[in-house]
């Protein structure tokens, strides 16, 4: 019978210091020891074995015992202890990749579930596989870190040393992964499924397999990027460690301590400051605001007029069509001048001209009369002097 | 979607009220400056959010000016969006006091009442507590949103199973306060921002590309350098590796050097302790012993030697007066022992009497016969010719075989009577031998004579002719003395008188020879007066030798004694000066144990002192030399052949970790410049056969079709290209820069700290189909009319957002279209149908009414504040029903 999941929950924070220390053996040991195991229960006041064994979170190998992959893995993630994967467990991954791809492709037109599920799966594979890249940094931050802070006191040479093991063992293998000009890397691998995603994501029929096709070159593109991130945060670390510089600095251990639980302790804020110049840009504001709290909000009153001033708006088409019943007209501007003292009674420049952008609407004619004189118009608010222009319509006149 | 914004107690704004999900689109019309543009970017505060990406009139940002210009009081001003989703909601921002905007949420549609009370004809805007009471009383929380990035996360949701304002598809990423869709938005809301750059990034980011770029950091050179500097460093110490052995080992010389240098100045340190009072107590020693015997020499001893010298130089004088009466008196007996024999005086003496006497005698007789010269000589010429006869008869029997026969007298007076005087006158050459002994018969040839007693003939031999002659001789002498007596009487007379001297020196002689035992007998006495004085003398001599042996051999002790001391003082100076020059060689002692003398102590501290000098001479040369070529500033030499010992021994792991971290860094190159690559043709992808398949059923004007071609931008892609082949870094890589084209790429790109963007990888280009032809057109270039090309760009960026946004009534996006005049009668409604079928609202604005549009919102000039009231200010437009 399986156990309420809070309850299981409630145990593992309970006796997490004991789930630690046992996961702390098993990272060094491989697996728990029957006597190992019963040392470490003795050193807790309250014998939880049958616990253990009832939530599930230990597992009985012949004599002796392992935690559950998923309460490692838990615990792992948490302590941020992570066991370094060997480059041969990387290689797998391209192999799985491969392998997925090409079924895949082959069942492109195949069943749609089929196509998801295998879909899911590279990425799936994919995770695993920088994640598995995403561990073995982070495992050799906290290593590097320590050699750095050097709280060991390790010497330089054994510090090279270390490097270039280290780099050897991550950095090298990584290079491989990430190289594109060998056809086989697993980089490559990716592109070329990707290329393929690409095109799917895009044109494929079915719109759920394009967003499992769309979710996974998504994944791809943020997977590269990830591990060159991996392979620069290798370099930045693992560079200074063969260089001579002098690790055993108070400061930079406090530094790499503040790294390791930069949340345990609260830390000022730094470089902030409030305070305002008189010669800023926004000064002005800025002692408005400030005055704002000592004002008496003045009442903000708003009076909806309903008898505003009626904007006059020039109705083009009724106009238009008065033009074209008058049509052929022999001076265009002097009708504009008449009909805008008879409709609108007054005659100034806005309406005026209003009218005369009539002459732009299409199909008409107009004629210029080279030979008659200039005639004027009084507006109210302007003298125009305007030339005798004969309007008419196509197919008309 | 967004159904209402109101804008109250804006510094435009008292009251602005607009609806627009009631129309397909709709027109702010109103004169220039009135506000139009206001009130639309206040969608900025909706769905841009992060105030340096609102973009607002003339390109303002979402500054403290502009909120200000919103709201101009922190509690009397808001902006209120209505939302029409699942459930109808409104968003209301306002400003704090600290000019930072404050968005809230209530669910409820938009009221006035919730925000005004009426007083009289007019409305009072309530203050922010008073909203808050009012909806409370409605039953209504107003809930504020915690930042903006909740507000962010409120508005923009992906899925259509919410009630965010707008619904956006999967592939929409978001990042901080923006996503695609409000990167592109804000093109929507401010049209007059669609540029060919803007249009290139919002295709980019229709596809999530924004993120895509090559980095080229001065870090990655840096990087470069760096491990390019360690393995210069990994060469210099090879190449110096033995030149160091050498060194390394000069120091071990040098330091055990020190080592025993350190010893002996210990060693001499305690010698000197112990040596300097023995020296003392030596020198004092001396110094006492000297003055004693100085002492001694000449208190005593010198006074004696005088006292002595005095008695003997008496001695002497005595044995000088001795001697000299020893000298005479021997002078004397030797003078008479030079004399003549006592008998021999005495017959001198008588001769000379008889001679005396017969020179008397001749005086005598010459005067008593008185002899006269002549008859003298007469009778000496008579003698004188007798002696001749004589002598010529000697020499003539001389010479006759008689007188040579034999020796023996009686044989020759034998030999003449037998003999006649043919043989005895023959000459005596004819002898052939002598006839030694006569015999009594004469034989005679072979007859023999009987001889005996023969008479024997006498005759005359020359024995008796030569004794005849010597009677001759002294009668003739007779007769010359007497002839000198006569004829040289004063001669005679001075012989006389010399002979009577001879005489008295003669007996004088004899006195003398009588007087000799006496002198004899007082030369004795002399003599032992003298042996007793000498005597005398020989013991003072003893004593004064004995007195200067001691005194010499006082003195010779005093010298040896100074020259101890002496020795012993320069021994002390010596130690001293020693001490002195061992201290200012400033040596740390190590205690050690002492086996030697302190000369040898310090000879040997020369000694090495001489050699660590040498070797340090040679130490700090090949330091300097070491330190040159490897650029190090260590001066402490442990420290360097630590640092050096420990650069040897990571050698191997340095090379190793070197090429590993070179290796690395070349594919963080060529890695991302090939992927890019790739991206961009997986771009092109998604833009002709996603993008241009949407776009071509646009239709805008008189373009039948509209597609968009991606120009690649060669340069770019060919240099990314190279980058993208670079396999490995090395050691030769900055010089191999200038080259290899590639690395030559690289560097400067490295150089330029370069980045390149996705949208440098192409351009773009339209393709439009006019009446059937297709017209290709650079965007960068205004196409067409300024109308028509306003559409085309709106439609690309709305088929942008499309894509982005969840294509539903209910996620309906508003857009600005300012200026509508510009855009050409015919477009417009095609635009409208556009954005009817795509789920836009259109707000277009201009001063004047355009036909075409659902809705017109009138903005009338005011002398406060202006007012928009749906029931005052909108127009409404109905389709008319199609007739044919």
């Amino acid at each position: 019978m399986k156990a309420e999941a809070r309850t299981i929950l409630y145990f593992l924070w309970n006796h997490f210091d004991l789930l630690n220390e046992l996961f702390e053996e098993q990272m060094q040991k491989g697996y728990l020891r029957r006597e190992s195991l019963a040392n470490i229960l003795k050193k807790y006041e309250h014998d939880v074995s049958d616990k253990l064994h009832e939530y599930k979170i230990l597992r009985s190998i012949n004599e002796d015992f392992e935690i559950r992959p998923v309460f490692f893995n838990l615990v792992e993630f948490v302590q941020n202890e992570f066991k370094p994967v060997l480059p041969e467990t990387i290689e797998k991954y391209g192999f799985s990749i491969t392998n997925l791809f090409k079924k895949i492709k082959e069942g492109i037109n195949g069943d749609k579930e089929i196509l998801i599920k295998r879909i899911e799966d590279v990425l799936s594979e994919v995770r695993h596989f920088v994640e598995s890249i995403e561990k073995n940094t982070t495992k050799l931050l906290q290593e590097t870190r320590a050699l750095k802070s050097n709280i060991e006191k390790i010497d330089y040479r054994e510090k090279v040393h270390r490097a270039s093991g280290w780099i050897e063992h991550y950095i090298v293998p990584l290079n491989e992964i990430l190289d594109v000009n060998q056809h086989g890397s697993l980089t490559n691998q990716l592109h070329e499924v990707a290329y393929f995603v690409n095109l799917k994501r895009l044109d494929f029929h079915d719109e759920n397999v394009r967003a499992q096709f769309e979710k996974l070159y998504s994944f791809l593109i943020q997977t590269n990027d990830d591990l060159l991130r991996q392979s620069k945060i290798l370099t930045n670390e693992l560079l200074p460690l063969i260089e001579r510089i002098k690790t055993e600095s108070l400061i930079l251990s406090g530094w790499i301590e503040f790294l390791r639980r930069p949340y345990h302790t609260e830390v000022p804020r730094l470089f902030k400051t409030s305070r305002e110049n008189t010669y800023q840009r926004n000064f002005y504001l800025v002692a408005k605001e400030y005055l704002e709290q000592f004002l008496v909000d003045e009442p903000v009153m708003v009076e909806e007029v309903t008898a505003f001033q009626q904007r006059w708006i020039f109705n083009r088409d009724l106009y238009k069509a008065k033009l074209e019943a008058k049509l052929p007209i022999e001076d265009f501007f002097e009708w504009c001048g008449k009909t805008a003292k008879k409709d609108f009674h007054e005659l100034n420049q806005e309406k005026f001209f209003s009218l005369v952008s009539l002459i732009f609407e299409d199909d008409m004619i107009l004629e210029a009369d080279k030979n008659a004189p200039h005639t004027q118009l009084q507006l109210e608010d302007a003298i125009l002097h305007v030339p005798k222009v004969k309007i008419d319509k196509h197919g008309i006149s | 979607m967004l159904s209402k914004i109101a804008v109250l107690n804006s510094r435009v704004y008292g009251k602005a009220v607009v609806r627009v999900d009631d129309c397909d689109s709709l027109q702010l019309v109103g004169p220039n400056n009135i506000g139009k543009s206001t009130l639309i970017y206040a969608l900025n505060f909706l769905f841009i959010i992060d105030g340096n990406k609102m973009s607002f009139s003339g390109q303002r940002k979402g500054d403290k000016e502009t909120i200000h210009h919103y709201f101009p009081t922190p509690n009397q001003s808001y902006i209120v969006f209505e939302i029409h989703k699942i459930r109808t909601y409104c968003v209301l921002v306002k400003r704090d006091t600290d000019g930072e905007l404050e968005y809230y949420r209530f669910d409820s549609e938009y009221r006035d009442d919730f925000f005004f009370r009426e007083d009289g004809s007019q409305q009072r805007l309530l203050k922010f507590d008073e909203v808050q009471e009012k909806l409370a009383a409605s039953g209504l929380e107003l809930t504020q949103f915690r930042n903006k990035s909740e507000v962010f996360s409120y508005v923009y949701q992906r899925g259509t199973d919410n009630d965010a304002i707008v619904w956006l598809e999967e592939n929409v990423k978001s990042d901080g306060l923006s996503n695609n869709f409000s990167k592109v938005y804000r093109y929507l809301i401010n049209s007059k921002l669609i540029t060919n750059k803007s249009l290139k990034e919002a295709l980019i980011i229709a596809d999530n590309r924004e993120n895509e770029v090559l980095n080229f950091s001065q870090k990655n050179k840096k990087d470069i350098i760096d491990l390019l500097r360690l393995n210069d460093e990994i060469k210099a110490i090879k190449a110096v590796k033995d030149d160091f052995y050498k060194f390394r080992e000069i120091v071990n010389e040098y330091n055990s050097r020190n080592h025993i240098l350190a010893e002996l100045t210990y060693a001499f340190e305690e010698l000197y302790k112990k040596n300097l009072p023995e020296l003392d107590e030596r020198i004092h020693k001396f110094s006492k012993e000297i003055s004693e015997t100085q002492s001694q020499v000449q208190d005593f001893l010198r006074p004696r030697e005088q006292e002595n010298n005095r008695r003997l130089g008496q001695k002497e004088s005595e044995l000088t007066a001795h001697l000299r009466a020893i000298e005479k008196q021997q002078k004397e007996i030797h003078e008479i022992h030079q004399l003549e024999g006592f008998e021999f005086l005495t017959e001198a003496l008588e001769n000379l009497e008889r001679k005396r006497k017969e020179i008397e005698a001749q005086i005598t007789t010459v005067e008593a016969r008185n002899y006269t010269p002549g008859q003298i000589r007469s009778r000496l010429d008579i003698i004188n010719a007798s002696i001749r006869e004589k002598e010529n008869r000697i020499n003539n029997f001389n010479n006759l075989l008689i007188h040579k026969i034999s020796n023996d007298e009686h044989t020759r007076k034998l030999l003449n009577t037998v003999l006649s005087e043919k043989i005895t006158g023959l000459p005596a050459d004819k002898i052939l031998s002598k006839i030694s002994k006569a015999t009594r018969d004469l034989k005679i040839f072979d007859g023999e004579i009987d001889i005996s007693g023969i008479e024997l003939k006498d005759f005359t031999t020359v024995e008796e002719m030569t004794a005849e002659l010597e009677e001759l001789k002294k009668e003739k002498e007779h007769y010359e003395n007497l002839l000198n007596t006569i004829t040289d009487s004063e001669t005679v007379q001075q012989e006389l008188t010399l002979i009577k001297q001879e005489i008295d020196d003669t007996k004088e002689k004899i006195k003398k020879i009588r007087s000799l035992p006496e002198l004899e007998q007082n030369l004795s006495k002399l003599r032992l007066e003298y042996e007793e004085t000498r005597e005398e003398k020989e013991t003072i001599e003893a004593e004064l030798k004995d007195i200067a042996e001691d005194i010499h051999q006082k003195e010779l002790r005093l010298g040896l004694l100074r020259e101890e001391k002496k020795k012993a003082e320069e021994k002390l100076n010596e130690l001293r000066e020693r001490k002195q020059e061992v201290d200012f060689l400033n040596l740390q002692p190590i205690p050690c144990e002492l086996t030697e003398s302190i000369e040898q102590v310090y000879n040997k501290l020369k000694k090495y002192y001489g050699e660590r000098l040498e070797l340090k001479s040679q130490k700090d040369k090949a330091f300097d030399n070491l330190r040159y070529h490897l650029k190090s500033s260590i001066a402490d030499e442990d420290s360097f052949i630590h640092y050096f010992e420990e650069e040897i021994a990571c050698l191997a792991d340095k090379e190793k970790s070197i090429d590993g971290l070179l290796q690395s860094i070349s594919t963080q190159f060529a890695n991302p410049a090939y992927t890019l690559i790739k991206r961009y043709e997986e771009f092109k992808q998604f833009i002709y056969n996603k993008f241009n398949q949407k776009l071509a059923q646009t239709r805008i004007s008189d373009i039948e079709s509209l597609q968009i071609e991606l120009i690649d931008n060669k340069r770019v892609l060919n240099d990314i290209k190279m980058i993208s082949s670079i396999q490995e870094l090395n050691g030769q890589m900055m010089l191999e820069f200038d080259q290899s084209e590639n690395l030559s790429i690289l560097n400067n790109y490295l150089d330029s700290s370069k980045r390149v963007y996705f949208d440098e990888l192409f351009d773009i280009e339209l393709h439009l189909t006019l009446k059937g032809h297709v017209k290709k057109v650079d965007l960068a270039n205004q196409v067409e009319s300024d109308g028509t090309d306003r559409m085309i760009r709106l439609v690309i960026i709305m088929s942008i957002i499309n894509r982005l946004a969840v294509n539903h009534e209910l996620n309906r996006i508003t857009l600005f279209i300012d200026e509508v005049a510009t855009i050409d009668k015919h477009n417009r409604p095609e635009l409208v149908k556009f954005c009817r079928e795509h789920n836009f609202i259109p707000i277009f604005a201009a001063p004047d009414p355009v036909p075409g549009f659902g809705k017109y919102y009138f903005i009338y000039p005011s002398k406060g504040k202006i007012n928009i009231n749906e029931k005052l200010n909108a127009v409404y437009s109905e389709p008319l029903a199609e007739t044919n």
